[in-house]
């Protein structure tokens, strides 16, 4: 009990705790007349106690990760990335068991201390009521936390796991092989490997500098947008709502796949027009210059972007109330004011956050480097590890993954794109406002 | 005594339906590329069940590329496939994963017996045969009749006849290939001698990539640019290089393969097909990758003999036909007749090719040597890409 900071006299009969200690429940049930909940300890006790040799089955597995048995036809022999989750799956149901267990433990404490004060037990109406009332929180999450811990605690811990194995093509790919344990040779190699090392740097600051242009430049292309619309002097701005939200309303990817073809150097669309017209006598590299096709990437990419924000921020002025610009007005202010003073703090408050969420969007948008340049132009590096000028380390994971299947070093990747991404994240969340104030 | 006979007539109608009935339904899925190749199976599988009428068929459109793959996952779970086609040069996956079952002694005298040899060969490994080819293809050289009559024997032929033929501006080219894929640019390795690991393709050390076969063959690759296609590397794309040559017909040659001969042809393009060109100085056509597609019988499958029985109907001269005819492919079968005119060129180039190699080191071929071709064409020089394709691929084999 955290809010008791001074130390508690002990307990006069320690007994039914010991009790609890020896075996869960077995001190509600035997002296504290705590019937229900001294049973469902008791019941979850036995329920891991007949487990037994399946709990110790999972883990011994996720330590050995399957002995090689070639003897045996391919589908008895033992399959290491099964073992592995099921081995992270009983060492949650151990974590969530052991927590149980001190639960159990305290409870028994604390129901004897209340004897000890009151000289009678709590009957099972007092338990229910304190189910609904203090511990209301608990009972209330406790699903969401196991929808939590399966979902999205285990597959991470998975995909961090993988980069201490040494999954990967030709030689370690189950049923027909097993899996093993290499500690951080993973990490050793990326490192030695000076080349891929070369890449990464590259792949990890373009893609920090892509999500920050393309978010930046979709965020501020629509506020631009939004604004010339609300303005009383545009004459039929739902036409122009329409028409502006098209590019969102077509699948991303189909006009990728459309800008990709419009931009192609010689056979493009756009350089036939522009030599046509005499305006260039050279067609321009749009995807095959480096510099080029990353501007390229950034200006489809706020095309494909911009209505959303537009939108966003369109919703948001109307609702500013009229009268601050009413009140505003009468002391004299003019319009740039007004936009600086009113309506921009308000918007950027109320839309910061989703601000965020697309920054963390675009730091793995595969889709605008798969489709628009599948990561290129290349150059002697790509050749060496496979990540051209526009690949962003998402897409670069993906190479590594599926075309050479090396799991493990697309696992080591992720690690440390975690790395790169994690302090960007935290920041931004714990700085925002409407988060803070979000807190209970 | 007449009673009789009709009991124990009536006794042996219910043991002779029981023994029927002894034969339990098997029900076996198959994964085949959606099209008419999953047409063709489908048409197949509906035979083989009137002959068998215990056994019945399921179906998923799983791309044959991706199959094996696929496989590797879902095998395990139980929901993999019975039967899967897949191209040769996944065996090496295949056999390393154990994916595969070998095929009966039956299947194996068929596939000796009324095959070619390059499908036999792509589908063994270390002696034993695998797969049941279905199609063989490779590419070849296509040429637009109406823009240049005779095929030409040599590139150097083609580069005096881009030297009065191109027109950069309105985007006119003697000839168009796709300059960064590995597939197609294997005839520069090739050409002067370069071998992609040995001459069974299974040999990782020897992968040639960086030999002086490879460097003098792409040397000339690299000159190609500036003598008969000024254009860079990613701008010729698959689908615009198709593009030039099907639909606005200003590109009079275009290497592919007989993938393309029915929407070349429905474009109205006069079309003849003949061997890759020779390199100066060499004496046949270089060497292509050609690729054997195939059937195989999953390792994991529950009624392995039920599958591998459907597999060796596969073979049947038949059902090759039958294939052969539906998806316009070139059957692996010798006594399978095309009435395609098409198809002799593709089979004159088929006498050069190489089955593409099925070790797990291709991987790193292929995602290596992409942007090596790609930077190569662009000006890069050659021995620096080539040496650092060949450092990518050993640390891929190992």
């Amino acid at each position: 009990m955290a809010k008791n900071k001074h130390r508690l006299p002990p307990l006069k009969d320690p007994g039914p705790v010991w009790a609890s200690v020896g075996f869960m429940g077995l001190g509600q049930l035997l002296y504290q007349k705590q019937y229900i909940k001294g049973a469902f300890f008791a019941l979850m006790e036995l329920l891991v106690l007949i487990n037994t040799h399946h709990f110790i089955r999972g883990i011994t597995g996720l330590i050995t990760l399957g002995d090689p048995r070639p003897d045996l036809p391919l589908r008895e022999r033992p399959h290491s990335i099964f073992m592995m989750v099921e081995g992270i799956i009983f060492l949650i149901l151990l974590v969530m068991f052991i927590v149980l267990y001190i639960t159990n433990v305290r409870d028994a404490a604390k129901t004897q201390r209340e004897y000890e004060r009151t000289g009678q037990y709590p009957g099972t109406r007092t338990f229910v009521s304190s189910l609904a009332d203090t511990s209301f929180a608990v009972v209330g999450l406790s699903p969401a936390m196991l929808m939590i811990l399966f979902f999205v605690v285990l597959p991470l811990v998975f995909s961090a796991m993988l980069a201490f194995t040494n999954y990967s093509s030709p030689n370690n790919i189950p049923p027909a092989n097993t899996v093993d344990w290499v500690g951080l040779q993973n990490f050793e190699t990326l490192a030695g490997r000076s080349l891929w090392a070369g890449a990464f740097g590259r792949t990890a600051l373009w893609t920090v500098t892509w999500a920050t242009l393309a978010t930046v430049t979709c965020y501020v292309g629509g506020l631009l947008i939004a604004l010339a619309l609300i303005n009383k002097n545009i004459r039929f701005p739902s036409f122009f709502r329409v028409v502006y939200i098209l590019p969102y309303a077509v699948p991303a990817m189909l006009s990728l796949m459309v800008w990709r073809n419009l931009l192609n150097g010689q056979f493009g669309p756009i350089n036939r027009m522009l030599i046509e017209w005499g305006w260039i006598s050279q067609p321009i590299h749009w995807l095959s210059d480096f510099t080029l096709a990353r501007m390229s990437m950034v200006t489809v990419n706020l095309w494909l972007g911009f209505p959303y924000f537009m939108m966003l921020i369109t919703g948001v002025m109307t609702s500013v109330p009229k009268d601050l610009y009413e009140a505003s007005e009468i002391d004299g202010a003019n319009k740039r004011v007004q936009f600086f003073k009113i309506t921009l703090p308000l918007v950027l408050y109320q839309t910061i956050p989703l601000f965020i969420m697309s920054f963390s969007f675009n730091l793995n948008n595969f889709g605008a480097v798969y489709f628009l340049t599948g990561g290129g132009p290349t150059d002697l590096a790509t050749t060496q590890s496979g990540a051209g000028a526009t690949d962003i380390l998402m897409s670069w994971m993906y190479k590594l993954t599926l075309d050479l299947r090396q799991y493990n070093m697309a696992a080591v990747l992720s690690i440390l794109v975690f790395l790169v991404i994690a302090p960007f994240a935290i920041y931004n969340f714990s700085r925002t406002k409407a988060f803070k104030e979000g807190e209970l | 005594m007449r009673k009789l006979l009709t009991i124990l007539l009536a006794l042996a109608l219910v043991l002779g339906m029981t023994g029927a009935l002894a034969q339990e339904p098997v029900q076996l899925l198959i994964w085949e590329a959606e099209g008419p190749e999953l047409d063709f199976i489908k048409e197949a599988a509906a035979k083989f069940t009137e002959l068998n009428p215990h056994i019945t068929f399921e179906f998923a459109g799983v791309s044959h590329t991706d199959a094996v793959q696929k496989l590797e996952l879902d095998g395990p779970t139980g929901l993999g496939a019975d039967v899967f086609a897949a191209p040769h040069d996944k065996l090496g996956q295949i056999v390393v994963g154990q994916l595969a079952l070998p095929l009966n002694d039956g299947a194996a005298g068929t596939l000796k017996e009324a095959f070619m040899p390059a499908a036999q060969a792509a589908v063994t490994y270390d002696g034993v045969p695998y797969g049941y080819p279905t199609a063989i293809e490779t590419y070849a050289l296509f040429y637009n009749k109406d823009l240049i009559p005779e095929a030409p024997k040599t590139w150097e032929e083609i580069v005096e006849f881009a030297k009065t033929f191109n027109d950069v501006a309105n985007n006119k080219f003697a000839m168009v290939w796709e300059v960064s894929a590995p597939y197609y640019n294997y005839i520069f390795m090739s050409a002067y001698g370069a071998d992609l690991f040995g001459p069974e393709g299974t040999d990782q050390e020897r992968h040639d990539i960086n030999s002086e076969a490879a460097v003098k063959g792409l040397s000339y690759f690299q000159s190609l640019r500036e003598a008969m296609l000024p254009v860079k590397a990613e701008d010729l794309s698959g689908s615009f290089c198709n593009g030039a040559f099907t639909e606005t017909k200003t590109a009079a040659m275009f290497i592919t393969g007989p993938w393309s001969i029915d929407g070349v042809v429905k474009a109205g393009v006069n079309l003849g097909i003949a061997p890759i060109p020779m390199l100066p100085g060499t004496e046949h056509p270089p060497a292509s990758f050609s690729g054997v597609r195939a059937m195989f019988v999953s390792a994991f499958s529950e009624h392995p003999e039920e599958a591998k029985a459907f597999a060796e109907f596969l073979l049947t001269q038949e059902m090759q036909q039958l294939r052969s005819d539906v998806t316009s492919t070139i059957s692996p079968n010798t006594g399978v007749t095309s009435e395609n005119p098409f198809f002799a060129g593709i089979m004159e180039q088929a006498n050069y090719a190489k089955p593409m190699p099925s070790i797990p080191a291709m991987d790193g071929y292929w995602q290596s040597m992409g942007p090596a071709f790609n930077n190569i064409w662009n000006g890069s020089d050659v021995k620096t890409e080539l040496d650092s394709a060949a450092q990518f691929v050993e640390s891929i084999g190992k």
